[in-house]
């Protein structure tokens, strides 16, 4: 759970001649990380592809074509008229049959597509020549005659006629739209006052016959090559949903078949034999193992090399590597401190199936280094923590956990959302449950008025709901004192958060380096300092007050400075340990950093903050909108009703967003940054979709 | 306590609350364009990008915090 899975390294060898069953065997098992091969070794260069690659390359690009010429989206339903799916074809009879009818098709509905768009750009042309009784010959050039078509601004006949009285000036009924003929000699001045009145020129079409004609003519053509479309892309749907199941699957199985296929290009092989190295989880030696023999019998030869060599190995390369930069460069190359022979290990974080999903969320910050401590699981517990307190309201709880659910199930295909499915789910359960026994409210309403409230701030569930609702709220989020406890409660989360952070550190630098393992324990130290510090403050408080008779006790005796705080003296032995053991461990310059934890912990008041915030939100849409619900006039209820669904669902969103997104920080930055190094290789073996398909299918 | 020294106390809380929030404000314009042309980019950096562009709030927290107390003092 807290570490990935154990991994060996291993060395396959064979002759040429069974590559292709060495392949087949490691490609079914799945479990076979490839260290790709880097020609570091002069007998051996890379690996040719199996005989048969391009070819399979070349069909899956043509497969690809036709799922994009059909909008095939992996994971996508069939469409409504999916009718019955035929018998599964092969590749070959698939391909040959998508070319015969989709290819075609497209073709088809491609020139289709030029016609219409020409038609239309010719009616654009030819409306405006409507209006002119003139058929299209007219405007032919013509030795003597210059033809000026289009728009004015302004009235242009007086001025024309003052140039030449040798023309001809037909202008539309509405008046803006003008054909104009002139005596060639004129042209030039013609041209001068057309530009005086802004003339805006319009072609004419290429066409023969009146303009009415030609509308009508194109009009007609438009309307049959849409007609047309319609049909072809009815026709390219139900090809869609008749072809839609066998594509993906073929698609899928190329992919695969290219992978195999591809996979020698990382091999190293001589003539006759080839060699793979890479790394296979321990448990699944054996069977790799055993399938290697039964396919490619004991002519292919698998070899786990003990942990011992490789990092003996890894460290001579490292140990290597600065002397090389020196040869190079001479510069002395600072190199790393401490080799990690580690560090080439693939990772494959193994975790239970409720953990599982939140393994997205550590990725989305690193994944864990080999010998690293995976905190999915620690993760997993406080992310739906937080989340679900911030939110903190039994309605919006259960709101949320149907989303969660709706998510996992209907919207499943979409990537990633099973996972952030459960995190709202699980998140959505929390806040239910704080909402109905910690701050008695759903909607920001509360299931009893608070006191001394009157008119529309004493809207309670009992009073809406006509009984007592028998559960109390023993915190109040829009009261002082519920404030206070709040704010006292996510100084005791942060203070518990942080330290695990800590310990955390504290074990992952045991085995690397004692001295920085110190210094994580003075972190450690300074977190509790700081803590008992703000807790203290807070002493006045009913959380507090209990927090420090019961749990903290024996750390209460403090100093009173008389500046009106108290500081317990463990704050003090804590602070001036924990400074001196992080000074000790990580240098002077570490000092700079010592109020960042104090500014950490107190980072995580946005748990009260945020559960405040939002809580405000809605009783201040409540208090608006509520009275104008109750007023007694119909139309106001109904228009306040819509309002106030309206108001709600904005209050729901950002809360969920906010909510969701700081949980999210508080575990990735105050926390990771604790102790979280990552930068591990993701453990992606061979076959992967293979084993990705058999898992999902068997699970 | 007179309404006088409850009013500075209020306004108090409003200063520090706002000026966190501006300080936040000035911070995430800028991680905001960058996390938009970052998951232009790669939509892979989205969850990454909104992680860096909350960054910034805990000064808006902070003011929160100071304001809380001033207010409980007023309550």
């Amino acid at each position: 759970m807290l570490r990935p899975r154990m991994m060996s390294r291993v060395l396959i060898a064979g002759p040429a001649a069974y590559l292709e069953k060495a392949v087949e065997a490691l490609h079914g098992t799945g479990t076979l990380h490839i260290t790709d091969y880097t020609e570091q070794y002069a007998e051996f260069r890379l690996g040719a592809p199996l005989p048969g690659a391009a070819e399979l390359s070349e069909k899956l690009l043509r497969l690809r074509a036709a799922t994009k010429v059909l909008g095939i989206e992996e994971g996508g339903s069939p469409g409504p008229s999916g009718g019955k799916p035929e018998p599964r074809k092969g590749i070959d009879a698939l391909l040959e049959e998508l070319g015969r009818t989709v290819s075609v098709r497209e073709a088809e509905r491609q020139e289709l597509e030029a016609r219409l768009s020409e038609a239309r750009r010719t009616i654009e042309a030819v409306r405006p020549f409507t209006a002119l009784p003139l058929r299209f010959e007219s405007y032919a050039p013509l030795e003597s005659v210059a033809a000026f078509a289009g728009t004015v601004r302004t009235p242009i006949a007086a001025e024309v006629a003052r140039i030449t009285p040798r023309h001809e000036l037909f202008t539309a009924p509405d008046g803006s739209f003008f054909a104009l003929f002139v005596d060639r000699r004129h042209r030039a001045a013609v041209e001068k006052l057309l530009a005086q009145h802004s003339f805006a020129e319009a072609k004419p079409p290429l066409s023969e016959g009146a303009p009415s004609e030609v509308l009508s003519r194109n009009q007609a053509l438009v309307a049959e090559t849409q007609g047309k479309l319609g049909a072809l892309s009815e026709e390219l749907r139900a090809a869609r949903a008749r072809y839609m199941r066998d594509i993906l699957d073929c698609q899928l199985e190329l992919g695969l078949e290219v992978e195999k296929a591809e996979a020698p290009l990382r091999f190293a092989a001589t003539r006759s034999s080839f060699l793979v190295e890479g790394w296979i989880p321990s448990d699944e030696l054996d069977r790799t193992e055993n399938s290697l023999l039964r396919t490619a019998g004991a002519s292919v030869y698998l070899e786990r090399i003990e942990e011992r060599e490789w990092v003996a190995d890894a460290e001579a390369a490292k140990g290597q590597s600065p002397h090389a930069g020196v040869a190079a460069g001479g510069e002395h190359g600072g190199g790393a401190e401490h080799p990690d022979p580690y560090e080439k290990v693939p990772v494959a974080l193994s975790n239970p199936r409720p953990v599982k999903p939140f393994e997205m969320l550590t990725e989305m910050f690193s994944t864990p280094g080999y010998r690293e401590i995976d905190p999915t699981v620690t993760m997993a517990l406080v992310f739906p923590f937080f989340f679900g307190l911030m939110i903190g309201d039994l309605a919006y709880g259960l709101l949320l956990a149907t989303a969660g659910a709706l998510f996992m199930t209907r919207l499943r295909r979409f990537e990633g959302f099973r996972e952030l499915g459960w995190y709202i789910l699980l998140a959505g359960i929390v806040a239910a449950i704080f909402g109905a026994f910690v701050f008695g409210d759903a909607f920001g309403i509360p299931f009893h008025s608070p006191h001394g409230a009157h008119g529309a701030e004493a809207i309670s569930w009992s009073g809406i709901l006509g009984f007592e609702i028998p559960i109390k709220a023993s915190v109040h989020k829009l009261e002082a004192s519920g404030l206070g406890n709040l704010l006292m409660f996510s100084i005791l989360a942060a203070v518990v958060h942080l330290s695990l952070g800590n310990i955390l550190g504290i074990v992952n630098e045991w085995r690397h380096n004692r001295r920085h393992a110190a210094a994580k324990a003075g972190w450690l130290l300074t977190v509790l300092g700081f803590g008992f510090l703000i807790l203290k403050f807070g002493e006045s408080t009913s959380l507090g007050a209990w927090l420090w008779d019961n749990a903290l006790w024996p750390f209460a005796p403090s100093l009173d400075p008389g500046i009106g705080i108290l500081v317990p003296y463990a704050s003090i032995v804590f602070l001036i340990v924990g400074v001196a053991l992080v000074v000790a461990g990580e240098g002077a310059i570490a000092l700079t950093e010592v109020m960042g934890v104090f500014s950490n912990i107190l980072s995580y008041t946005r748990l009260g903050a945020i559960g405040v915030a939002k809580g405000a939100m809605a009783f201040a849409f409540n208090i608006l909108i509520i009275p104008m619900v109750t007023g007694g006039n119909i139309g106001f209820a109904v228009f306040g009703c819509v309002l106030l669904v309206l108001a709600h669902m904005l209050v729901f969103m950002l809360g969920s967003l906010s909510s969701g997104i700081q949980a999210l920080r508080l575990n990735l930055v105050e926390y990771f940054m604790k102790f979280f190094k990552g930068g591990g290789i993701k453990f992606i073996p061979f076959g992967k979709e293979k084993y990705d398909r058999e898992k999902s299918s068997g699970a | 306590m007179d309404p006088m020294s409850a009013g500075l106390i209020a306004v108090g809380a409003g200063i520090a609350i706002a000026g966190g929030g501006i300080g936040t404000g000035l911070a995430q314009k800028d991680i905001g364009a960058a996390a938009v042309g970052a998951t232009a980019e790669n939509p892979k950096m989205f969850g990454r990008s909104i992680v860096f562009l909350v960054l910034p709030e805990t000064l808006v927290i902070f003011g929160f915090v100071v304001a809380a107390m001033l207010w409980l003092k007023m309550a």
